[in-house]
């Protein structure tokens, strides 16, 4: 049913280049064409130009979650970035939410000299998070990073690396948007907070909408019910899980 | 107008946001100094002291018309002002490169918020201006109400030359470069030191250097009033500046997000 998308892409094409030459190009390119809309047709590749996604095609639906799959270089990062609005596409369409949460480099913007609550602040306000729900979440942040509240007039950079991805995680995954997206699974803290952060993970899968980029398939098999297979910029793949799981793993 | 509304709406959702990135800057000004704030006023002292001795060894010609310190003061201040828009702008691309490429903060965001740290310097350095101003023997008087306007389109001009020249500067950094010394030129031929010669022809195409526009008009509002003012002059130079502001807005609302893939 046409009302229950809550994500659509429709034949996304994203190009790329490899020298100089041809980003300067682009940058002329910016400073000239006063056009937000890309063309109407696909665009041909240009000397210096490759394909970095080709024709992809897909939608979700409520309740949806995505696993999209690919080795090194197959596009994932990308095509997340396309979906969360961070970048434009060449050509296509994509209609997704307009806020999403991004869990990727967790300490990305993060400001040393701050302390942890004005970092939580500066986070905030790069992701689109109100001071509001940072403070109305404040309680749950500190709980399953497992600090108290005096940790949030220490200075960041006195904190250790563990203690910083446990703080950014547990803000990401504790104030976040209706659309979350993963970009790698990474390994925080102990192996009991690990093993919490997946407990976590699977919790928001099912409760928004969400989609994670890995080349793991065997850590999303519990987490995702569609998937997508990723090859070299390519959609090889798109469907149930499980159906989706025989042809990579074999 | 619509590239204006859109920026607007983007301001106005994300004021809040606009704010915790001041308050880092701040933040980040006071960091392992003693000093702190006094840093606002050392930077101008510098160049100040050294024209006003200039000037006092007559070795720059100096204003018949009004005090030489109070006019290098005034002069410096607002010149300052103009090149730290320009300079903070047009370096926007370089100091929130992750920012810009890693998340979704409209572009406008982060000009306007890396620059509130230079209207927060103005402030406190145009309160000094006051007390050199008063101690020159000029009262204060009702016909200062036009300074903040032209601040204004000031403040227009000097983001649109900025945010032009972060653009260009995606293309070669011969912009930004060249621009940092033909600032360094103007403030030799904008009336910021001593004043440049009206009556000839040089003088007559000077008078539409938008910077000895602005320069010269705030110092002489502060000083003479009102009545110093060639409101033709400022008309042309505002309405340019209204003109370089609009297009700038249309360049970022074209260009935010494109320019994520040459960064």
């Amino acid at each position: 049913m046409m009302n229950d998308k809550i994500l659509e892409v429709k034949n996304l094409y994203k190009k790329h280049y490899n020298d100089d030459e041809t980003k300067y190009k682009y940058a002329k390119n910016i400073l000239t064409t006063f056009s937000t809309t890309n063309e109407n047709e696909v665009p041909m590749l240009e000397k210096g130009e490759y394909w970095s996604l080709e024709d992809i095609s897909f939608s979700l639906n409520k309740g949806d979650s995505l696993a999209i799959l690919g080795d090194r270089s197959s596009g994932k990062s990308l095509l997340l970035k396309l979906l969360t609005n961070r970048l434009y596409p060449d050509y296509g369409t994509i209609i997704s939410p307009s806020n999403s949460t991004v869990l990727e480099e967790l300490r990305l913007g993060i400001n040393g000299h701050l302390s942890v609550l004005e970092n939580l602040y500066l986070k905030a306000a790069l992701v689109s998070i109100s001071k509001k729900t940072v403070l109305n979440n404040i309680d749950n942040i500190l709980k399953f990073a497992e600090f108290d509240r005096d940790v949030l007039n220490t200075q960041w950079k006195y904190l250790t690396s563990d203690s910083k991805n446990k703080i950014m995680y547990s803000f990401l995954v504790n104030c976040k948007h209706d659309f979350f997206v993963v970009d790698g699974l990474t390994h925080i803290g102990d192996t009991e907070f690990a093993n919490k952060c997946k407990d976590m993970i699977v919790q928001v899968s099912e409760d928004s909408t969400f989609v994670i980029a890995t080349r793991h398939s065997r850590k999303v098999k519990h987490i995702c019910n569609k998937l997508l297979i990723l090859d070299k910029g390519k959609m090889t793949f798109f469907g149930e899980i499980e159906e989706g799981l025989k042809n990579y793993d074999s | 107008m619509k590239a204006l509304i859109y920026l607007y709406k983007q301001l106005v959702d994300n004021y809040e946001h606009i704010i915790t990135f001041v308050k880092r800057d701040i933040k980040n000004m006071r960091v392992d100094t003693k000093l702190g704030l006094f840093w606002v006023i050392f930077p101008p002292l510098v160049p100040l002291s050294v024209f006003i001795g200039l000037a006092a060894l007559n070795v720059i010609s100096k204003s018949a018309d009004m005090p030489f310190v109070l006019y290098i003061v005034i002069g410096i201040t607002i010149y300052r002002f103009m090149t730290q828009i320009i300079t903070t702008t047009v370096n926007i691309f370089k100091s929130e490169r992750g920012a810009i490429k890693n998340f979704n903060i409209p572009l406008v965001v982060l000009i306007l918020s890396k620059n509130a740290i230079t209207f927060f310097h103005l402030i406190f350095r145009l309160i000094l201006v006051i007390f050199v101003v008063m101690y020159y023997g000029v009262e204060l008087r009702l016909d200062w109400f036009l300074i903040p306007i032209i601040f204004i389109f000031m403040t227009m001009f000097s983001l649109s030359i900025g945010v032009i020249f972060a653009f260009k500067n995606l293309l070669y950094k011969d912009y930004a470069k060249g621009l940092n010394l033909m600032m360094v030129y103007l403030l030799f031929v904008s009336s910021v030191i001593f004043p440049f010669p009206k009556d000839n022809l040089l003088g007559i195409i000077n008078s539409f250097n938008p910077f000895n526009t602005y320069v010269d008009f705030i110092r002489g509002i502060f000083y003479h009033g009102i009545n110093y003012v060639n409101y033709t002059v400022l008309g042309i130079t505002s309405l340019i500046s209204v003109v370089l502001f609009v297009y700038a807005c249309n360049l970022i609302y074209h260009a935010q997000y494109k320019v994520k893939s040459v960064l």
